[in-house]
C-alpha cells in the first residue's frame, strides 16, 4: 500500500479524535453519548484536546504532501472526519467513542512508520 | 403588511433560487463528482486495454514505430504516455482540421481494438457545459454564481452555525431531520463548497465577460493563454530530411521535466529539416495546474526553448483551476473530492426534498389555484434531477457494454442512451405519485450501479484489473446506499400515508 494512505489515515484519525473533543465538550453531545451532564473542567479539556487533534491532524498532511497541497487535504479531511462522526452520534452514540479508538490506532500506526524510518 | 427582514428575505432568496436552480445544480455536481475518476471511468469503458507495467522510452519507442507507419505525411503528431491512470499510449495524427487516433500496448506496440466511445470525459463535459455548447457553459456560469449566493446566503439563514455544528436528529419529525441533515452537509461541508464552487467560477471566468479578450486578442479563443505558455514550433521548410529517433530527446527531456513525468508529446512537421519535438510534464504531483515544457529541433537536436519557471499571476491563476480539477495529491486527494462531492450532492438534492416536505404539511399557495399542480410538478423535478440522473449515469455505463463494439456512431449512441433514460425518469416521475417516483427510482438507480460489476464481467472479455475492480467495487457500494436509501423513503412514505388514513 502506498505510504501517503497511511499519512491520510493518520490524518483521519486526528481529525476525527479532535473533533470528537469538540463535540463531546458540547454539554448537549456529552449527555447523548454517556447520559450525564458535563463538568465545566471536563468539558474544557475535552475542548483544549479537541482544537489540538485538529491542530496535530496538519502535520501528516504536511509530512505527506507539503505545505501548499497539504493545507487543502487537512481542511478536506476535518470535514470529512466531522460529516463521519456526526452521522455515527446520531445513530450509534456509543460507536462514536469507539471510533475514536480506531482513529488513535491509525496514528499509532503512523508514529510506528515514522520511528522506523518509514 | 411589515417589510420582511433581512434573514426572510434572504431565506426566500435561499428557498426559490435552490429549488430552481438546484434541478442543474444536483445533476452538474454529481456528474462532476464522476469526473474526479474520469481516467478510472475511461479506462473501464474500453476494458480492451489491461493494466501493464510501462517505461517510458518503451512506450515512446511504439510510439514511434506506429506513428511512422502510419502517420506518414501528417504535419502533427501526438503521443500521449503510459501513467498509472491511463495505461496504454495513445497516439494522434493529422492535421489542424482532421486527426486520427490510436491506442497501443505500451510494451508490445499491439494496437489495441478499443470501442468507440466518450468515456468518463462525457461526465466532465457535461459537468462542464450540460453537453450543450456555448449555450451549456452559460447555463453552467449562471448557475456557478447561483450556488456561490445559496452558500452564502443559506450560512446568513442557518445562523445557529456552531451550536448545531454536530446536530443531526434523525429521530424527529420528516422536517425535523431532513433540515438537520442539510445543515449539517452543508456546513461541516462548507469549505469543500466554497472552494470547489469558487474555483469553478474562477476556471470559467473568461466566459463570464468575453468582451474585453475578444477585444484585446481580436477574437482570438485562448489568447491570453499564448501569452503565457510560450511556442517555440518553427515554420516548415518545405525540405525533406528524415527524422532521428526521438529516444536521446526523451532522455534529455526528462532531465529538465524529470524521470517519468512527461505526459505528452507534440511532433511538429516531422519529416521536414525544421520538424520541433516538445515534450510536456504532466501536472499529477503539484497544486498548480501549469505543464512545464521543453522543445528541441528534431533534425539536430538542439534545444529550442523550455519553459519552467512561470509568471506569478499563471501560477496563481492556475492554482485555482488545479484545485478544481484535483490532479494533485494521489488517491487520498481525489478520494477525499469524490466523497466531498456525494455529500455536497446529497445536502443539494435534501434541500429540494425539503422544499416539497414543508409544504406537503403547510402548503404556501404561492401559485393561487394552480398551487396543487405545480408542487406535482415540482416534486416530479426532484425526482428526476436526483434520482433519474443517478439511473442515467448508470445507463451511460451499461450502454458502454451492451452496444455492439462495432456499432456506428457508438460513442454517441452511450451518450443517448444517457439522455434517453434521464428523459424517462422524467416521464416516469410525471405518471406516478411522489412516493412511487422517489421509490422507484432510487430502486432502479440503486440496482443499476450495484450490479455495475456484473455487467463489466459478462460484457467484456478478460480479466479485471486494479482499476476496474476499483470502479465496479465503488458502483456496488454506491448502488447497496441507493437501494437501502430507496427502502427508507418507501417506508416513511407508508408511514406518512398510514397516518393520514387514520
Amino acid at each position: 500500500m502506498n505510504i501517503s494512505w497511511l499519512h491520510a489515515a493518520a490524518s483521519l484519525g486526528l481529525a476525527y479524535l479532535g473533533m470528537l473533543g469538540l463535540c463531546l465538550g458540547m454539554a448537549r453531545h456529552y449527555r447523548q453519548r454517556y447520559h450525564h451532564p458535563l463538568t465545566p473542567g471536563r468539558g474544557r479539556v475535552l475542548r483544549l484536546a479537541g482544537w489540538s487533534g485538529c491542530l496535530l491532524a496538519l502535520a501528516p498532511c504536511l509530512a505527506g504532501w507539503g505545505a501548499a497541497q497539504g493545507v487543502v487535504l487537512w481542511i478536506g479531511l476535518l470535514s470529512a472526519a466531522a460529516t463521519g462522526l456526526v452521522f455515527l452520534l446520531a445513530w450509534r452514540p456509543p460507536w462514536c467513542t469507539r471510533g475514536g479508538a480506531l482513529a488513535a490506532l491509525a496514528v499509532l500506526a503512523w508514529l510506528g512508520s515514522l520511528a522506523s524510518g518509514g | 403588511m411589515k417589510a420582511p427582514t433581512f434573514t426572510q428575505s434572504m431565506s426566500w432568496l435561499h428557498t426559490w433560487s435552490g429549488l430552481l436552480f438546484g434541478w442543474l445544480l444536483v445533476p452538474i455536481f454529481f456528474t462532476g463528482t464522476l469526473a474526479v475518476f474520469e481516467p478510472e471511468i475511461s479506462h473501464w469503458m474500453r476494458p480492451e486495454i489491461r493494466h501493464a507495467p510501462a517505461e517510458p522510452a518503451r512506450a515512446l519507442a511504439v510510439a514511434e514505430a506506429r506513428l511512422r507507419q502510419v502517420g506518414e505525411g501528417a504535419p502533427i503528431w501526438r503521443v500521449q504516455m503510459p501513467s498509472s491512470r491511463q495505461p496504454a499510449v495513445g497516439i494522434v495524427w493529422g492535421n489542424r482540421e482532421q486527426t486520427r487516433e490510436e491506442v497501443l500496448h505500451p510494451v508490445s506496440g499491439e494496437v489495441l481494438p478499443v470501442r468507440a466511445t466518450e468515456g468518463g470525459h462525457f461526465f466532465t463535459h457535461f459537468h462542464a457545459e450540460l453537453d450543450a455548447g456555448k449555450v451549456g457553459r452559460a447555463i453552467v456560469c449562471l448557475v456557478g454564481l447561483v450556488m456561490l449566493a445559496a452558500l452564502i446566503n443559506g450560512i446568513v439563514v442557518h445562523k445557529k452555525i456552531f451550536q448545531d455544528f454536530f446536530t443531526f436528529r434523525p429521530q424527529s419529525s420528516a422536517q425535523r431531520s431532513w433540515l438537520d441533515a442539510h445543515n449539517v452537509l452543508g456546513v461541516l461541508g462548507l469549505p469543500f463548497l466554497l472552494l470547489i464552487t469558487y474555483t469553478g467560477v474562477v476556471i470559467l471566468v473568461d466566459s463570464y465577460l468575453p468582451a474585453a479578450t475578444y477585444h484585446f486578442y481580436d477574437g482570438k479563443a485562448g489568447g491570453p493563454r499564448g501569452d503565457v505558455v510560450r511556442s517555440f514550433e518553427r515554420r516548415p521548410a518545405g525540405v525533406a530530411a528524415p527524422l532521428p529517433s526521438l529516444a536521446p530527446l526523451l532522455q534529455e527531456a526528462e532531465t529538465v521535466l524529470g524521470a517519468g513525468h512527461v505526459g505528452w508529446i507534440g511532433i511538429r512537421a516531422p519529416g521536414d529539416r525544421e520538424a520541433t519535438v516538445q515534450f510536456m510534464r504532466h501536472l499529477d504531483d503539484r497544486l498548480g495546474a501549469v505543464a512545464d515544457h521543453i522543445t528541441f529541433a528534431a533534425v539536430s537536436g538542439w534545444e529550442l526553448g523550455r519553459q519552467t519557471e512561470w509568471n506569478p499571476v499563471a501560477y496563481a491563476f492556475r492554482t485555482q483551476v488545479g484545485l478544481h480539477l484535483v490532479h494533485f495529491g494521489g488517491y487520498p486527494a481525489q478520494w477525499l473530492y469524490f466523497l466531498s462531492g456525494l455529500a455536497g450532492t446529497a445536502m443539494m438534492a435534501v434541500g429540494l426534498v425539503l422544499f416539497t416536505i414543508k409544504r406537503r404539511k403547510r402548503p404556501g399557495h404561492e401559485f393561487g389555484a394552480a398551487t396543487a399542480r405545480v408542487y406535482g410538478a415540482i416534486e416530479s423535478l426532484n425526482v428526476a434531477t436526483v434520482a433519474g440522473v443517478m439511473l442515467a449515469s448508470a445507463a451511460f455505463l451499461w450502454a458502454n457494454r451492451l452496444l455492439p463494439a462495432d456499432l456506428a456512431e457508438r460513442a454517441a449512441w452511450e451518450i443517448g442512451a444517457f439522455f434517453a433514460v434521464w428523459a424517462l425518469t422524467l416521464v416516469h416521475a410525471g405518471l406516478r405519485a411522489p412516493g412511487a417516483a422517489w421509490r422507484g427510482q432510487l430502486y432502479a438507480a440503486g440496482l443499476a450501479w450495484a450490479l455495475l460489476p456484473l455487467c463489466d464481467v459478462a460484457g467484456a472479455p478478460g480479466l479485471l484489473d486494479a482499476m476496474r475492480l476499483g470502479v465496479d467495487l465503488t458502483a456496488l457500494v454506491g448502488g447497496l446506499a441507493l437501494v437501502y436509501l430507496g427502502w427508507r423513503v418507501s417506508r416513511r412514505f407508508a408511514a406518512a400515508a398510514a397516518k393520514e388514513a387514520a
